[in-house]
């Protein structure tokens, strides 16, 4: 099956893209009434909502912090999102994914400010198209701005990878399945360090150099994605038109 | 010192407002020497010093504020109230009522589902809020509904020396208070309820674009009208 597919053709890839582009992103701010705060984004073919809520009373109580708040992370696939059908319900990849997402936010939270407290992220796949785990940390942080919670910064997060020898950015779903590596990244981007950092297939030491360096440059890109989308839902042309 | 961004602008969490040495207040933080904003809010910028109001958030309880809450529970002596705070706030007999005859049955006094005027007496270390709800102004709010909006906006809704407030009264002759929490609580005719009641959600929806006085008034005035 690898030997079928062509990864690279006249230097473009499966879909059209270089090397160091990223998918088509689309980011939208408070898609629900009832959360604290919501985002939904678009990621190629990836569609995920994602809603938080709190800061309220954490439980169950032995759970709670006498200094700070706690972060819960949940990620869910909808049993619809991928090609053949994923038994619906929590999986071992799922609570992963939630304790990786919840890694990646902490840091860039202001937990302190609300002792005995937990906050909630749900994040819910409804299509999947790779690189999930990346769309849903970079969704529930701006659903996180949303719902007010006070934190240090965004966290934007994007794949790298290595499909034929070469590096590239925010791999797809033929480069995920059949590529030689896949290394999700959250950046934290003022501090420039990584809160998440994962690694599937193998990279040598030169290569995770470079991956690590493209990944940074589509953090960052994803970043103004999102200050873009946040800002946005406050400036309503409709109102000032009026 | 040097300003990174408009007076006034909206700015995301992690965004440089600052550089140099600076008295700031609250909704920022700082890295280094650069000073950021910790929330999605907008920025004042005074002359010396810099804040950044947020846009969204829950209520944070300060002591001295006047709140309007939800009983929730009742406990042996005391209820505890909802008032849109990350944590329910308690509100003892002795802090209720001036005079208490009997404290057998807490039912009798405030229900669950009252909704209760009070005045916030104190915040703990460990950010327990305790009302008290003795003096005249507060105390149980009969009839009327009340409305929810987000605590950040309600200084809009008071507007400028109390602009927005005196003329949502003047014009439904409405009974109006507000609880620094978001709660509202309106009492009067049943249309003018509904429409205070709309005035306000367009208030919390538009509360960060300018002329926000003047369209509320043109909007009730279309509405009286009819």
């Amino acid at each position: 099956m690898e030997k079928d597919i062509k990864f690279f053709t006249n230097g473009k890839r499966i879909d059209g893209r270089a090397i160091d582009e990223l998918r088509n992103i689309k980011i939208e701010v408070g898609v629900f009434k009832r959360a604290d705060g919501s985002s939904y984004i678009e990621w190629g073919g990836n569609k995920i909502y994602c809603a938080v809520y709190g800061p309220r009373e954490a439980y169950p109580r032995f759970l709670q912090k006498s200094d700070r708040a706690i972060l819960k992370c949940r990620y869910n696939m909808a049993s619809f999102a991928v090609e053949e059908r994923k038994r619906p319900g929590p999986s071992r990849r799922g609570v992963e994914i939630g304790k990786v997402t919840q890694g990646a936010l902490e840091p860039a939270l202001l937990l302190e400010n609300f002792p005995k407290c937990m906050v909630e992220v749900n994040i819910e796949v409804i299509q999947a198209d790779a690189g999930t785990r990346c769309a849903g940390i970079t969704a529930a942080s701006v659903a996180l701005a949303n719902a007010g919670i006070p934190m240090k910064e965004l966290v934007p997060a994007c794949a790298a990878g290595k499909v034929e020898d070469k590096i590239v950015l925010d791999l797809c779903k033929e480069e995920d399945n059949y590529g030689q590596a896949d290394l999700p990244l959250a950046l934290l981007p003022r501090r420039n360090e990584f809160s998440l950092l994962q690694m599937d297939g193998d990279l040598t030491e030169e290569q995770l150099e470079e991956a690590l360096d493209l990944g940074r440059k589509g953090c960052l890109q994803v970043y103004e994605i999102q200050k873009e989308a946040l800002k946005k839902k406050y400036i309503t042309e409709d109102v000032l038109n009026e | 010192m040097e300003f990174l961004v408009k007076d006034r602008s909206i700015v995301t969490p992690g965004m440089a407002i600052a550089k140099g040495p600076f008295r700031y207040e609250y909704g920022v933080d700082k890295f280094g020497d650069t000073i950021i904003s910790s929330v999605l809010g907008i920025v004042y910028i005074e002359n010396d010093g810099v804040k950044v109001v947020p846009l969204e958030g829950k209520y944070m309880p300060k002591k001295g504020d006047d709140v309007i809450g939800t009983v929730v529970s009742i406990n042996p002596l005391s209820w505890d109230l909802d008032i849109n705070a990350p944590y329910f706030a308690n509100l003892h007999v002795q802090d209720a009522l001036r005079y208490v005859k009997d404290t057998s049955n807490l039912e009798r006094i405030f229900k669950v589902g009252d909704v209760i005027y009070a005045n916030v007496r104190d915040v703990g270390e460990s950010s327990d809020i305790v009302l008290q709800s003795k003096e005249r102004p507060y105390g149980k709010m009969k009839w009327g509904r009340v409305v929810k909006i987000h605590a950040t906006r309600v200084p809009r809704v008071i507007g400028k020396k109390g602009s927005m407030i005196k003329l949502l009264k003047q014009m439904t002759k409405c009974e109006i208070t507000v609880g620094q929490n978001g709660n509202i609580w309106i009492k009067g005719e049943r249309q003018m309820e509904d429409i205070v009641e709309r005035a306000i959600l367009k208030i919390d929806k538009e509360a960060h674009i300018p002329g926000l006085t003047d369209r509320i008034k043109k909007i009730l005035e279309t509405e009286l009208s009819r």
